[in-house]
């Protein structure tokens, strides 16, 4: 079962902490159109932080034309089969900066990064340690697992189960 | 060579050639002024010639940001800067939200308006695209509407936008300028500033790196900073919490609550309004924050049910409680919450609207005025009903709202008949929600503070109301504010949040400069840049008119007593505060009419500023 960042909108202030140190991590900069993990506000009453979710049938990967996207099996992460820096100029099926995975994922968590050659970023936990998850002022952000939020749910209801058997004894 | 942290650019906006220029940031301005406040401070010096009209095409709008907007530091957003149609002298309003780290990211440190358009328009700021937008569709929308047709328009809504309401529009001397849902740069009318340049909003989009000095350093320094923060009372457990709502309960406490117009200093004890805990639960729907804030002050409000159900509005802050509330004598919470709503999208300063409806209401019931005067409204206190149809008769100024829309000061001009007296002003702005009766040190803030009654140069009340300082002491006053005052001026030059006040030192803030800009600072340093901003400030409104006769405060406060509370029997002192102010103006180098002396001027580096001082002092010779 993959990790994955998960928010809370009613904790969620839409700070925008999370973006600021996910693009210092990952680029040294600070530029939330660099980060893995974007503040969607809808004003007054919607903040929430979305990121990759590692979907079983990742649509990023399956509509790029030039096949250029590979999903780690073990972790669920997205990226280039290539490394880019190994090259001069981009292998063949290398990433044309269409877009296609953008326009796919139903989570706007995939962006594409504009360099020299373009790259398409995605979250991938940095291995664990995700600073956004640390960093949250509110504690929004929560580094889990499905099932991990489906016993959180299971037991809630479970609770209030028990209390309305207590109510009615 | 420019520091880093910064954009290095200004964007200078004309609107009446339509001409858009982008000039370096000089290294002279960064060095000597730092950003947002002192940066605009001496802009609108150079800028902004002597006895211009404020709402005429020479007056200007600065936009500020420091070197901390946009980046991971918790910041306060920008600083506007303006000559005030409301006083006729120097007005800064800072305010959150994101649009301050936005226009950061599009390739700005700050963004100055000049001029006037000949038809409403309104600005886009994408990276470096820039373009001057009829906007004859959206005049007349409010702050809320007109935010949304904008977003629409241009289609993403990650874009901020600064805009006004029709308040702004019709140049009502109190209007705000609004950014994020509802933050405001408030105090001293730059929504009219805004309106009379037809300028209804400005639209920012950024895609741009900001890269720091030392980014390890600085992700460090946030770690340890937000430790600290989290550690203390106020930004670590109470105004996530409550906001600003506590206030009441405490400014109750020390029987300084300002109420009726500033006639008592005690209101609403056994309601719901001296009771943070059960406003929350009641009518708080979630927090909100402005950009990198861990602080999320900011409150959603939203009205289940009653008379003004449906209203949604974040607030009600402390400053419209007391303004809309204790001050009205009104102490039903969901009019304050309507009453905050409706200021917000017509786009007013909620304390001065405060005071001038209490200042009409004092007028009433003394029968200065009558119904034939507020065009039949019966205007008593706390009739919620009568505030509600003054705040749109302010906004569209229509009969008597045109009088009130000028401010408490040019108001009681108009009404004549000993009005003045209950005009409770300095320089022409309201003052904020303290009594300075119950608060010595407070009384020399309003007398001297550089845009008028306001509160927030040394916030020095926080530290007379927690007992760290003895609030009724005169000695020693003078010097505490002085110190207070340069080193909070400096912290608007990054920009940090007053609610962070007592998270840092003068050292923190050295370091936090070098691992951002990599310049390397004292305390001694710090300290002095906000001697020269402060210095600088005074030689604007000193080429103004302003002397020591306007450093004073209202009557009322040297004549009246607190009739019951924690401050019963108390009322201001002419020789102790005029002693006060004296050692005041030796501390800051100014003579005894309040100017700058060449000594000082030297002192802190502004020897460009002797010759225009010495005219003027000669002049009133």
């Amino acid at each position: 079962m993959h990790q994955m960042i998960l928010v809370n909108p009613e904790k969620c202030t839409g700070c925008g902490v999370c973006e600021l140190i996910c693009s210092s991590t990952k680029e040294k900069v600070f530029n939330p159109r660099l980060s893995r993990i974007r503040v969607t506000r809808m004003e007054p009453f919607v903040d929430v932080a979305l990121t990759c979710r590692f979907c079983e049938i990742p649509l990023c990967v399956s509509s790029c034309p030039m096949d250029a996207l590979r999903q780690d099996e073990k972790s669920g992460t997205v990226g280039l089969w290539y490394n880019l820096q190994l090259y001069r100029i981009p292998p063949p099926n290398h990433c044309i900066g269409c877009g296609s995975c953008v326009e796919h994922c139903k989570f706007g968590a995939m962006r594409l990064k504009r360099k020299r050659h373009p790259v398409p970023i995605s979250c991938d936990l940095c291995g664990g340690e995700t600073p956004c998850v640390k960093f949250c002022p509110t504690g929004a952000l929560e580094l889990t697992t499905l099932e991990m939020i489906a016993q959180k749910h299971r037991e809630v209801t479970a609770k209030e189960f028990l209390k309305s058997l207590a109510a009615e004894i | 060579m420019l520091l880093s942290a910064y954009a290095g650019k200004i964007l200078r906006v004309n609107l009446t050639s339509g001409k858009v220029k982008t000039i370096p940031l000089s290294s002279n301005l960064v060095e000597n002024y730092v950003g947002g406040k002192g940066l605009g401070a001496r802009l609108l010096y150079d800028e902004v010639k002597r006895g211009i009209d404020p709402l005429g095409p020479d007056n200007k709008l600065i936009f500020a940001t420091g070197p901390a907007s946009g980046t991971i530091v918790p910041t306060k957003g920008y600083i506007l800067t303006f000559k005030s149609p409301l006083t006729n002298i120097y007005a800064s309003c800072s305010s959150g939200g994101f649009v301050a780290a936005e226009l950061k990211w599009a390739g700005y440190d700050a963004l100055i308006i000049e001029g006037r358009a000949e038809k409403p328009v309104y600005l886009w700021i994408d990276d470096q695209h820039i373009e001057i937008r009829d906007a004859k569709h959206i005049w007349g929308k409010d702050t809320i509407e007109t935010y949304e047709m904008i977003i629409e328009e241009l289609g993403d809504h990650n874009i901020k936008v600064i805009r006004i309401g029709p308040a702004g529009e019709n140049l009502v001397k109190i209007a705000a300028v609004f950014n994020a849902f509802s933050r405001t740069a408030a105090r001293g009318g730059p929504g009219a500033v805004m309106g009379s340049k037809n300028l209804k909003a400005i639209a920012v989009r950024g895609s741009k790196n900001i890269e720091v000095n030392d980014m390890d350093g600085l992700i460090e320094f946030v770690k340890d900073f937000y430790k600290t923060i989290k550690a203390s009372p106020g930004p670590g457990e109470r105004y996530p919490k409550y906001g600003t709502m506590p206030g009441l309960k405490e400014r109750n406490f020390w029987g300084i609550l300002p109420t009726k117009n500033w006639q008592e200093g005690v209101f609403g004890v056994d309601t719901i309004l001296a009771d943070p805990e059960a406003i929350r639960s009641k009518i708080v729907f979630k927090n909100k924050a402005c950009h990198s804030c861990v602080v999320n002050c900011g409150k959603l409000s939203v009205l289940k049910e009653g008379k003004y159900k449906g209203v949604a509005v974040e607030g009600p802050e402390y400053e419209t409680l007391f303004a809309l509330g204790s001050l009205c004598y009104n102490s039903n919470l969901e009019s304050i919450a309507k009453l905050n709503d409706m200021c917000d999208r017509l786009g007013l300063d909620t304390i001065s609207t405060g005071s001038v409806i209490a200042f009409a209401m004092e007028c009433y019931e003394r029968g200065l005025i009558t119904k034939k005067d507020t065009d039949g409204i019966e205007l008593t206190w706390g009739n919620d009903e009568a505030m509600i149809q003054l705040v749109n008769k302010i906004a569209m100024k229509e009969g008597f709202g045109n009088i009130l829309s000028e401010g408490v000061r040019e108001a009681a001009k108009q009404l004549g008949k000993d009005s003045e007296e209950f005009a409770i002003h300095v320089k022409g702005l309201e003052l904020a929600s303290l009594d300075p009766r119950g608060l010595k040190g407070m009384a020399l803030q309003f007398a001297i503070a550089d845009r008028g009654g306001c509160h927030l140069p040394a916030t020095i009340y926080k530290d007379e109301c927690s007992g760290k300082i003895d609030r009724f002491a005169i000695e020693g006053k003078a010097e505490y504010l002085k110190n207070l005052t340069e080193l909070l001026a400096f912290t608007d030059t990054l920009i940090l949040c007053r609610f962070y006040r007592g998270t840092y030192t003068a050292e923190s803030l050295a370091q936090l400069m070098l691992l951002l800009t990599g310049a390397k600072m004292t305390e001694n340093d710090l300290q002095l840049i906000g001697e020269r901003i402060v210095t600088t400030i005074r030689a604007f409104n000193v080429r103004e008119g302003i002397r020591k006769k306007d450093d004073t405060l209202p009557k009322r406060f040297f004549k009246e007593v607190m009739p019951e509370g924690a401050s019963k029997d108390l009322l201001l002192n002419e020789d102790e505060f005029n002693q006060m102010r004296d050692e005041f103006y030796d501390l800051m180098g100014w003579d005894q009419d309040g100017i700058p002396t060449r000594e000082q001027l030297v002192k802190v580096g502004l020897s460009d500023l002797i010759s225009d001082m010495t005219a003027l002092r000669e002049e009133a010779e």
